[in-house]
């Protein structure tokens, strides 16, 4: 039986497993989850994932939350078709590309999410873009830029020269960024600019992207 | 060689890989980031962590740091030594990973601000943003009831063993614990207040403790 995806494709949470499904070749049924009609605060889906965010993953008798988990599940489940997204082969680089996946968790995604979330969701809930909010995380998201520039000066893709989990999980966000009128912190950063370019040129990618179809109304 | 720890040991990061080390057997060598003084910041070890943070770890040619990415390293190059953290099966492992995403996404969002404000901030005679800090205790109860009630029917937050899940919240609640409202808050509620007195009943914790100074 093919896996079943809870979620929205607009959802950037959504999208970061949906990338790893088409990376992996992986069969999947997506099932909807209407967020603007709160589906995922109801008891049905708290039983999957008692925090109400998308997605949520059933896959026979496991059920799992948390997108990042699900991702790292369907790459190690299905380690020898698709991309390697891991490379679980060598412990040391298969290190490496956590290290990238904790950077994005823990530096990238808080500032980013930040800035997606005042200028896409608070208009979509009828309220008004803290700028102070959207200011500051601007300035850390370009500090943080500032050392991908450098590392991406070195490797390819963020954790060696083949595309893994640590780049991919940057990419649904990044998209809607891309969107608002900040982009030129990712474009005025050259490695970082080629590096997102590539990540765009993927067919997973193709495949994943005409979802993510929530805009900034303003900036 | 011993692996090198660059850290501060009472810094709840750093702790996180030494409670790793400890439950696997693992030797290990501390080089003082003095973080009082900002030392985190300095060049020399911006070399070893770009983003001016402890910890990094040096393992003759092996460099790496983000506290959960070396212990996560450790726990699989030794998997086979101590304290199986990681998970047994495929499936134990994902319920591993998503509990320990839990921690980055919903626990320490809170819990690292609060101590930031609560206890980091006095220290370094800095003014605490009081309004942020009771915002902060009132989603932490949230996110405590949701903990509470998957404790109340397993022992530990992957299941029936102790893992990374329940390590990698453990320096944070080391800290939560000594704030006296927040304590209550834990005492309140009862298999999480369980979890915390078993889990900070381990050998490997209590060694963490002697070794930050307490």
């Amino acid at each position: 039986m093919a896996m079943k995806l809870y979620g929205d494709e607009m959802s950037a949470c959504v999208a970061r497993v949906l990338l790893c499904l088409h990376e992996k070749n992986t069969e999947f049924e997506l099932v909807p989850v209407n967020l603007f009609a709160c589906h995922h605060k109801l008891p049905s889906f708290l039983s999957m994932n008692p925090f109400g965010k998308v997605p949520a993953l059933q896959d026979d008798d496991l059920t799992l939350f948390e997108s990042r988990a699900i991702t790292a599940y369907i790459a190690e489940k299905h380690r020898e078709k698709g991309t390697n997204l891991t490379r679980h082969e060598d412990s040391k680089e298969a290190a490496i590309v956590k290290l990238w996946s904790e950077v994005e968790a823990h530096h990238f995604n808080p500032a980013i999410s930040a800035v997606i979330h005042q200028l896409i969701v608070v208009p979509l809930q009828g309220e008004s873009p803290n700028a102070a909010i959207v200011e500051e995380n601007l300035e850390n998201l370009g500090k943080i830029l500032d050392v991908y520039e450098e590392r991406l000066g070195k490797t390819k893709y963020l954790a060696g020269d083949t595309y893994t989990l640590a780049d991919l999980h940057h990419v649904p966000y990044t998209y809607y960024f891309m969107k608002t009128s900040h982009a030129g912190l990712i474009n005025d950063r050259p490695n970082v600019k080629a590096w997102w370019e590539d990540l765009c040129s993927r067919p997973a990618f193709l495949k994943v992207s005409p979802g993510l179809t929530v805009a900034p109304t303003t900036n | 060689m011993v692996v090198k720890l660059y850290g501060q040991i009472t810094a709840a990061c750093p702790q996180r890989v030494l409670l790793c080390f400890l439950e696997k057997g693992i030797e290990f060598e501390i080089i003082h980031i003095d973080l009082d003084t900002f030392e985190q910041k300095k060049p020399e070890h911006l070399l070893r962590q770009p983003f001016g943070q402890v910890p990094a770890i040096e393992d003759g040619d092996f460099k790496l740091f983000e506290s959960r990415a070396i212990a996560r390293y450790y726990a699989t190059k030794f998997a086979d030594q101590g304290t199986n953290l990681l998970g047994k099966s495929l499936e134990h492992r994902a319920i591993v990973d998503q509990w320990a995403d839990v921690e980055t996404y919903y626990f320490n969002v809170l819990a690292q601000p609060i101590v930031i404000n609560l206890i980091i901030k006095p220290r370094l005679g800095e003014k605490c943003d009081v309004v942020l800090v009771e915002d902060l205790k009132v989603k932490l109860g949230v996110v405590l009831d949701i903990y509470n009630n998957r404790l109340s029917s397993n022992r530990f937050l992957a299941g029936e063993e102790f893992t990374m899940a329940d390590l990698t919240h453990m320096p944070a609640m080391g800290y939560l614990m000594s704030i006296t409202d927040i304590n209550q808050m834990v005492k309140a509620r009862g298999s999480f207040n369980r979890w915390w007195e078993e889990i900070s009943d381990r050998p490997s914790w209590k060694k963490l403790m002697v070794l930050a100074g307490h």
